[in-house]
């Protein structure tokens, strides 16, 4: 039964801290209480004993019973309202409201103070309350979330990015427990304050330039804060008051070291580290000059060593298990980049790095870039491989990552370039802006030109969510189209294409023939969550529906401002992952508004589409 | 205006004498039993001229036959026309109306009502009725416009009398009447857009209703007063799909105070008006407010997305629930991939992933991200700089970071 707001009187109330203290307080004698009760009388504080100061501000809080988080649709929620620090009559005007709506409700006490309603959906309920005194409280105005029993909890990251004017609250990351299948109104987010810490970067007693990063200690997020230090090693940064690891990368010879659970009160002094001296051989055997090579050990960068005439190179390190090494050869050498990781390296011996004796080159100057039948002037081509094994260091074999980029003549043709002799894609750029993706075999004669076709388009239909009821879907429009490139444009460092599905839901976007992509859908609307694409050449699409999602409203507060942070950057992610590969972009992001208020959108975490 | 009606005490005296005659009359139709009421052209009926000389005659033979027998004379009836309802006469709307007749021989007395719309003046009056009748009450339904098609200012109401013997009511009686005019009324005019910039188009919408006239009839004049230095260009109407509404475009030239003022006129000439204030801005370039990473100088050691998180424009923000049209426009300058900055074809969105095994090891990459609203504008910056900003006020359009490859 709908019922309007009440307003029914209530008696009047004594002040909790007055029976507090009426209970507490030592019993004085007779007559003094006797004094009391008519000092109290006269100023309105009935009852109140040994109420020496003055009356407080009016509090009101709500409670559910049950636990909303618990509950049925058939079990009736009792709201019932407290007030404290507050004398007199109250009034009592409440409205609940669901979807817009007003949810009918009943008074559960005479005086409404309490009342009744049933939540027949799960879902987010606001409850407003108004109360009426002659003295001023605050007014109560809510979300609550109403959730079925047993209903399934997702884990999330929230990341909060704060505006760049912000020197209040620092980046961070929050866990946040969401509820599947239903809009949920979070419980307003207190955010760490940005506190300052200063220090220098030390190795061996003096201060240095260094880059510094910075992550939550224990926690797989991202870093809170990347700052350079000065040419004395002093530096600042802006974090929130918990323990870091800190990543410290020196300029110049010094090798860059980490300080796990670093609390902000030391200086960050770095060990020496060891020297690591090596040497790099070609496919045939001979020493490679102006080759780069770098170790990651225990996740800590190395300096980057160059070799020279000898092939001969040092590094510096700081010793550990598990390494991982990267061995860039120099341009024009026609070789592949040499990557192994996990290796188990005795630093304290040269480090001998060799091609593989079988990747021998092949020469393809004079290759013809045409474009759609005509010598294309100026095109670009990368060409590009992986190759599972490529060199060895030590006992451990290497794998190979091809990309070689040659830029054509006036006349079309290449200048002369090394190619190793293996099977190849070429990544043709025949004019701005044109992609094209072509096999490009060097493990036998190579053709005498490459023709990039036109770009093709990749094109299809974005729709809403299939609603449960009626299975209807509408057009996405305005959602965020990003092709994101795979296999050989992926190795030849192309970029996403990132488009708008127009008005009818339809998007198109000119592709690389021959390319591989895949197609990421999110809508900044939030009409549903992002879907991710199988692989695919550029093609029409189809259909394409965003993946089930439900809003997540919530508030940042900051901690120590009394402002709400506004244009702070929310993105949400799955609680597991991190870095920014492919699956760990956000699964939804937004910015605050005025109010600090954002709004999100959840994915269901349990579809293919959306597991991390 | 209406003609005012007979005053109370003429009225209740008239009445008076109605009763009185009525009864008069009972008294003789129960002595003789002569039937009152005569029907319609009964050939019994005589003039009131010829009654007189009548009367003296039957007076005269009645005289000599030595017997007295007197007939009744016919006398005229009388009418008078009374406003039911002392209301507004407007167009569209009735006007009630009664006639108060008395026929002093109680014949039956038809009615002739007319009415007749005037344009300008109550001589402008068509020639045929819009309505008559010949009942007692008569409400006319006042049209919009004359037979002529002039708005109708004056309606002519007559109304005539003729007893079952043929005496008609002297005189007849008219009734002018000065129809009202429903002022037209402006509704819902309204600036469309949280802003007005300079250089681009302002939506103005304004409707209108009319009570008494249809919409076709009440053009809408709109005037636009601009800031000093201001040549307002002329407005360009939009497609409105409410035919009550018109919609016009506005392209301010000027920044400053403006005045929309909007006029609707009806076919009489009334007006109704209404104005809004519009203030002009010039629009600001945007700003790069939050990057993810912030810009400068990073460990490029696994792969990243580069985001603009947060665009702060008036007019263009990204995120923008309606879509805004901020513009990205991403570029790299890598050594290892030439001298000049390349820019990333195909990333138009606020974000871009890069992985460093596409760049050279030990390499210093600079990725930067230029960004543009509806307004495309030339950054004041040489090439070189890794921010820029067009007002120079850390409003930046213009940010770099500087990526060390490991």
């Amino acid at each position: 039964m709908m019922t309007p707001p009440t307003t029914c009187p209530t008696m009047r109330r004594m002040t909790r801290p007055a029976h507090r203290r009426a209970t507490f307080a030592p019993a004085p004698p007779l007559i003094l209480m006797m004094l009391a009760l008519i000092l109290a009388a006269a100023s309105g504080c009935v009852g109140v004993l040994g109420d020496s100061g003055g009356p407080s501000e009016c509090s009101l809080t709500v409670v559910y019973t049950p636990n909303l988080t618990e509950t049925s649709p058939a079990q009736p929620i009792r709201a019932s309202a407290l007030l404290d620090f507050f004398e007199g009559v109250a009034v009592y005007n409440w409205e609940v409201l669901h979807a817009s709506a007003p949810v009918p409700f009943t008074p559960a006490t005479p005086n409404s103070s309490a009342i009744e309603f049933l939540a027949p959906e799960a879902g987010i309920y606001r409850v407003r309350l108004t109360v009426q005194t002659a003295s001023s409280c605050p007014s109560y105005d809510e979300d609550v979330n109403v959730l079925q029993p047993g209903v399934t909890l997702q884990s999330f990251r929230l990341r909060v990015v704060p505006p760049g004017s912000s020197s209040d609250v620092a980046p961070q990351d929050l866990s946040m427990t969401i509820p599947r299948g239903v809009e949920f109104a979070a419980r307003p987010l207190q955010l760490l304050p940005a506190l300052v810490r200063s220090g220098l970067v030390r190795t061996g007693g003096a201060g240095i330039p260094a880059y510094l990063r910075f992550a939550p200690s224990g926690t797989a997020g991202e870093p809170v804060a990347e700052v350079a230090s000065g040419a004395l090693g002093a530096f600042s940064a802006r974090l929130p008051p918990s323990l870091h690891d800190v990543l410290v990368v020196p300029t110049g010879d010094h090798a860059p070291f980490a300080v796990a659970r670093w609390d902000g009160s030391a200086q960050l002094d770095g060990p020496a580290g060891v020297v690591v001296s090596g040497e790099v051989r070609d496919p045939g055997g001979a020493a490679l000059a102006g080759a780069r090579v770098s170790l990651k050990v225990a996740s800590v960068p190395s300096t980057v060593g160059t070799t020279d005439a000898a092939g001969a190179f040092t590094l510096r390190v700081q010793p550990g298990a598990g390494a991982e090494l990267v061995v860039e050869p120099p341009a024009g050498s026609g070789l592949p980049r040499l990557r192994g990781a996990g290796l188990s390296l005795d630093l304290g011996q040269p480090l001998v790095i060799r091609y593989s004796a079988s990747l021998l080159q092949r020469s393809i100057g004079g290759l013809l870039l045409q474009r759609q039948g005509a010598a294309a002037a100026g095109a670009e081509v990368t060409f590009v491989a992986e190759l599972p094994q490529a060199g060895t260091i030590g006992g451990s074999s290497l794998a190979g990552a091809v990309r070689i980029t040659a830029t054509a003549g006036g006349d079309g043709r290449l200048p002369a370039t090394q190619v190793p002799q293996v099977a190849l894609s070429a990544v043709v750029r025949p004019a701005a802006g044109e992609l094209a993706v072509l096999p490009f075999n060097a493990a036998v004669t190579p053709p005498a030109s490459l023709d990039a076709p036109p770009m093709r388009q990749l094109s299809g239909t974005v729709l809403t969510p299939a609603l449960a009821a009626s299975g209807a879907s509408k057009p996405a429009a305005g959602a965020l189209v990003e092709l994101i490139p795979q296999g050989a444009l992926a190795l030849a460092g192309v970029t996403a294409i990132s488009t708008v599905v127009g008005p009818g839901g339809t998007f198109a976007a000119a592709a690389a023939p021959g390319g591989l992509y895949r197609a990421a859908i999110t809508d900044p609307l939030g009409r549903g969550s992002r879907v991710v694409t199988a692989v695919t050449s550029p093609v029409p699409l189809g259909e394409l529906r965003l993946a089930l999602g439900w809003k997540v409203t919530g508030k940042l507060l900051p901690a120590l401002a009394a402002s709400p942070v506004r244009g702070a950057a929310v993105q949400l992610f799955c609680d597991s992952c991190a870095g920014v590969t492919q699956p760990d972009r956000p699964y939804s992001e937004s910015v605050t508004g005025d109010d600090g208020t954002f709004v999100l959108v959840a994915p269901d975490v349990l579809t293919s589409a959306n597991a991390p | 205006m209406s003609r005012p009606g007979p005053p109370a005490a003429a009225r209740a005296r008239e009445n008076l004498y109605l009763r009185l005659a009525r009864q008069l009359q009972h008294n003789r139709l129960m002595a003789r039993r002569v039937p009152l009421i005569a029907s319609v052209g009964r050939s019994t009926a005589r003039s009131p001229r010829a009654a007189r000389p009548a009367a003296l005659a039957a007076v005269a033979c009645l005289g000599l036959a030595g017997c007295l027998y007197l007939g009744d004379l016919n006398q005229r009836p009388s009418i008078e026309i009374e406003r039911v309802t002392e209301t507004a006469v407007e167009r569209g709307a009735m006007v009630e109306l009664r006639a108060l007749v008395n026929d002093p021989d109680s014949r039956d007395v038809v009615l002739a009502w007319r009415a007749y719309t005037c344009a300008a003046t109550i001589e402008q009056c068509d020639e045929a009725p819009f309505a008559e009748s010949s009942l007692v009450h008569f409400a006319p339904l006042i049209p919009l416009r004359t037979a002529g098609g002039q708005a109708v200012q004056h309606v002519r109401i007559t109304l005539d009398a003729e007893d079952a013997r043929g005496a008609t009511a002297r005189p007849a009686q008219r009734l002018d009447l000065d129809v009202g005019n429903a002022v037209p009324r402006l509704t819902d005019v309204q600036v469309i857009g949280k802003l007005a910039v300079v250089g681009h188009p302002v939506e103005l919408r304004a409707g209108r209703s009319d009570a008494d006239d249809d919409l076709a009839s009440v053009p809408l004049t709109w005037k636009v007063f601009g800031p000093a230095g201001s040549l307002p260009p002329p407005l360009r109407p939009l497609p409105s799909a409410d035919p009550s509404v018109e919609a016009q475009e506005l392209i301010p030239d000027v920044a400053g105070a403006w005045l929309i003022e909007v006029t609707a006129r009806d076919p009489v000439g009334a007006t109704g008006m209404a104005q809004r204030a519009l203030v002009v801005t010039v629009d600001k370039p945007p700003c790069l407010a939050t990057l993810s990473p912030p810009a400068g100088p990073l460990l490029f050691d696994q792969a990243r997305r580069f985001s603009a998180l947060f665009v702060d424009d008036d007019l263009d923000p990204y995120p923008a629930q309606g879509g805004g049209a901020a513009r990205f426009s991403w570029s790299v300058l890598a050594p290892s991939r030439g001298p000049a900055r390349q820019l990333l074809s195909g990333a138009a969105g606020h974000a871009v992933d890069l992985d460093p095994s596409a760049f050279t090891l030990g390499e210093t990459v600079e990725l930067r991200v230029e960004i543009a609203d509806r307004i495309t504008r030339a950054l004041p910056c040489p090439g070189g700089n890794a921010s820029c900003s067009i007002d120079n006020d850390g409003c930046t359009q213009r940010q770099t970071w500087r990526l060390e490859v490991r």
